[in-house]
Order: structure tokens, then sequence, then C-alpha cells
């Protein structure tokens, strides 16, 4: 079964959709909330599918693009080999062999890199913004950077994708600029007022 | 911990609320069987804890409903298994670390309950046996960055954010999977540490207490989004059974409501109205 129909997605749907799709299936085919129901069993097949389907989207989207990648120089592709293959103490401790003197922009960025994965999001975007500095003109550099000052500013995602996912609201829910039941109700009881008024009646009951 | 990771429950479905006060009650209920007084320290955290366990092992099913000594004319549903004994067990041995955290804090006094842990803390050890020195480790680690008052940022949220990395990849079955999940905790034990140092700052500046956000307390809020963010764009990375509708709603809305609450005190106004929604008011 092609997974794209199962989660309900065009092929070319960004990852942000997709993941958005994935969210809205599984909140309403979640198993927890068919306990003692007779749909129960029913429920739980068709999450595996989402489930299934969402892995294989994502895995295959994934599979072209990853942290190490990139035009780095032969200088470090030691390190860029061990940050690909995941192993990010062997790159810090490969990137520490290299002499302050040897230590331009590239290392900064690779030491960013090695940061970021360890959860050092403050030292990661320092490390980041220097290797910028040093090389305005690169693009990785400047990519990173910019993702951190976008995250900063309470934003997820890439910048270049849409800004807000529906799971990126917070608020009161219930009447916000999107049009929920309160306001159906207070459209409804505006249109059987007017039409009252010229005679006429939409809702019998008042 | 400290009770910062609730789901943002008016955007929860009724059943799913419904299952998160059955796994609270399940928590409460475990954690009353290892020491009855602790029922009182059981936060959020904990519900998160055992939610998390239960995706990582499958169980989700309700028990038999039963009477809560706080309301007996009602029964109500419950959700009572190995996960949430599991998060009962972390709660005992966290109070134990907080008290004796407290004790060298100057509060001497508190030295008096101590002999009460003494039999809680070795049944959670016996049921658990890596689970204390995770977190005494954590707590250890904590003292010693604090010392430093220098410490940076990433630092001082390293031992508590270690902590939980540790404690929820302890939970994962799976090799290949647990890598992700630490790396998830981690960043969650860190934004739950860095939430509380800028809910707290006012406090230590006065008191003087050691805060990281001191030297810089314009910038809590930036770099209170890049943890946020960064925990949601990790959360992502886990394996699917752990997508469960009410965690996708503690990590996508809770904690954004929590960080906004705590950010700008103006919209006092909107928090209370939600206080309406707390489980323990209108249960």
């Amino acid at each position: 079964m092609d997974p794209y129909e199962v989660l309900g997605v065009a092929p070319n749907a960004t990852e942000e959709q997709i993941k958005a799709a994935y969210r809205e299936l599984a909140r309403k085919y979640h198993p927890d909330n068919y306990n003692g129901n007779p749909m129960a069993d029913l429920a739980k097949e068709k999450m595996q599918q989402i489930n299934d389907a969402y892995d294989r989207v994502m895995s295959a989207r994934r599979g072209n693009s990853g942290a190490g990648e990139g035009t780095g120089s032969t200088q470090f592709a030691e390190v860029r080999g061990f940050i690909s293959r995941g192993d990010y103490a062997g790159a810090d401790s490969a990137l520490e062999r290299f002499p302050s003197s040897a230590r331009n922009a590239e290392w900064y960025y690779l030491k960013g890199v090695v940061f970021e994965r360890r959860g050092w999001m403050e030292q990661a975007a320092a490390n980041y913004e220097r290797a910028a500095n040093m090389d305005p003109q690169n693009n990785e550099y400047a990519s990173a950077t910019s993702r951190v000052k976008w995250q900063r500013s309470g934003n997820y995602g890439s910048p270049n994708q849409q800004p807000n996912g529906p799971y990126r609201q917070t608020g009161t829910g219930g009447c916000g600029n999107n049009c929920g039941p309160c306001d159906m109700c207070t459209g409804l009881c505006c249109a059987d007022t007017c039409c009252e008024c010229m005679g006429g009646d939409l809702c019998t009951c008042c | 911990m400290f009770g910062y990771i609730k789901p943002f429950t008016p955007r929860l479905l009724v059943c799913e609320y419904d299952n998160y006060k059955a796994v609270y009650c399940g928590v409460c209920r475990d954690l009353q069987q290892y020491a009855p007084m602790l029922r009182l320290s059981l936060s959020y955290d904990f519900v998160f804890a055992a939610l998390f366990r239960m995706c990582a092992t499958g169980e989700n099913e309700l028990t038999k409903p039963f009477r809560c000594a706080v309301n007996p004319a009602k029964k109500r549903p419950l959700c009572q298994n190995e996960a949430t004994k599991f998060s009962a067990a972390a709660a005992v041995v966290m109070s134990y670390y907080k008290l004796c955290d407290d004790i060298a804090d100057g509060k001497r006094l508190r030295i008096l309950f101590k002999p009460f842990f003494k039999r809680p803390l070795k049944r959670a050890e016996r049921d658990y046996p890596g689970l204390r020195a995770i977190i005494a480790e954590g707590f250890e680690n904590q003292l010693r960055v604090e010392k430093d008052p220098d410490s940076g940022i990433d630092l001082a949220a390293d031992p508590t954010a270690a902590a939980l990395g540790k404690l929820l990849e302890s939970c994962e079955q799976n090799p290949a999977g647990k890598r992700s999940v630490y790396e998830f905790g981690y960043m969650l034990g860190r934004w739950v540490y860095l939430i509380d140092a800028a809910d707290d700052l006012k406090k230590d500046q006065k008191s003087g207490g050691f805060n990281p956000f001191k030297a810089c307390p314009e910038r809590r809020i930036e770099v209170l989004n890049l943890c946020v963010t960064e925990v949601s764009a990790r959360y992502d990375k886990l394996p699917s059974q752990y997508h469960h509708p009410v965690i996708d709603n503690i990590i996508e809305l809770g904690t954004l409501k929590v960080q906004n609450d705590i950010m700008s005190p103006d919209t006092g106004k909107i928090k209370k109205q939600n206080d309406r929604h707390n489980f323990h008011k209108t249960n």
C-alpha cells in the first residue's frame, strides 16, 4: 500500500505537512482512546498501518540528508566521517587534536555540530556564529546560524518552510481567528435575526 | 523534577484527558504503596514519565475503577501497571535526594524526615536497581556545578538533562532506539532545568543562590526558545510508539504554555482561566 495514501498526503508534501497529517491520524486512531471499545482491534490495526507508513516516508526522506555531509575540506574528512556515523565522542576528540592555529571556520562549525548533538545548544550557537563570522561566504555555516536564530525566536523547522504547523499555536482554544463552534452559533443567530427582520424565518424554533 | 512537564488540557480530547487522569491515579496509588506520605509530592513530571514508559512497554490497559480517599463518593478510572510503579519508584528516590539537597542548603530541621525514607528507598532500589544511581549522580553533579558561579548555561543544565535522558533511555528496550530516546530526554531535562531557573531568577537574585541566568537575565527567552524547539525536533525523531496523543500535547503545547506563563506574567488572567482545568479542582 502506498504510504502517502495511508497518510492522506501528496507525495510532494513537505515534511511539516506529513508530520501534521500523521499526528492528526495518530490522534484519531490511537488505541488508548478505544479502551474497552469493540473498535479497539480495528483501531490498533489502523494505527499500525499509519506508523509503518510514517516510518517509511520519513526514512525515505531522511536517507538523502544528514549531518556531517556537505562541502568540507579534506582536512576535516575524518571528523565528518565520525559525525555521519553518529560517533560524536570520536568526532570531538578528533577535533581536539587540531592545534589552535589550525582552527578555522570549518573547525568551529564542526565543533558546533558536535555540541548540538550533545545538547549544549548555547555553545553550539556560539560556534556556528563564529564560523559564519570567519567565513561569511559559506552557505553551510550561514544556514546553521540562521536556523539557530529562527529557533531562538520560538519557531521550529527551517526558516523556508511554512512558519506555523497546526501544532504550533498556543491559545485558549475555542473562538480564535478560525471558525469554531462559538462562531457558528453566533452566525446562525445573526442570520436568523436578519431573516426575521425581512419577514422570513431561518430557525423555526426561535 | 519540578512539575513543568504537563499537558495543555483545553486541547486534549475528553477521553485523552480521562486516560491522563487514570495514569495520574495509578502513579499516586503506587506511590502510596512505597510511602504514603509521599503522595503529596506527586508532580506532573512523574505522570509524564509513566506515560512515556507505557509507550515503551506497550502496556496501556485501564484497570478496575476504584474509590479514592480524597473523594470516596465517586468511582474513578485507574491505570496502574509496571510503568506507574517505575514512575513512583523514581518519585521516591527523587524526593529523598531533594530532601538531602535541602538539608545541605541549610534547612537542617528536615533531617528529621530522613529516617522515613529508609524503607521506601530500599524497596525502590530492589524493584529498579539502576534508578538510584542515575538520580544520585544527577544531584551530585548538580551540586558540584553550582559551586562555581561562572558555570555557563550549558554546563549548569547538563546534570539534570543527563539524568532525565538516562531515566527515559532505561525505558526503551530496543538498543537501536536508545540513542534517540536519550537525546530527547536530555533536551527535555535541559528545558526543565532552564525553565525552573528562569522561574526562580527573582528569588535567587534576592537570596544569592546560584542561577545560570544571573549573568544574562535578558537572554532567558531566546535560550528557552532554542531549547524548546529543539525538544520538539528531537521528539519527531523518536520511534513511532512514542507518538502518543497526550505526549504530543505535552511536548508541542504544554511546554509552550508553561513557558508563556512564566515569561509573561501579565497573562495571569489566562492562567487563572486554565487553572480551572486543573485536575485536582475539577475531579
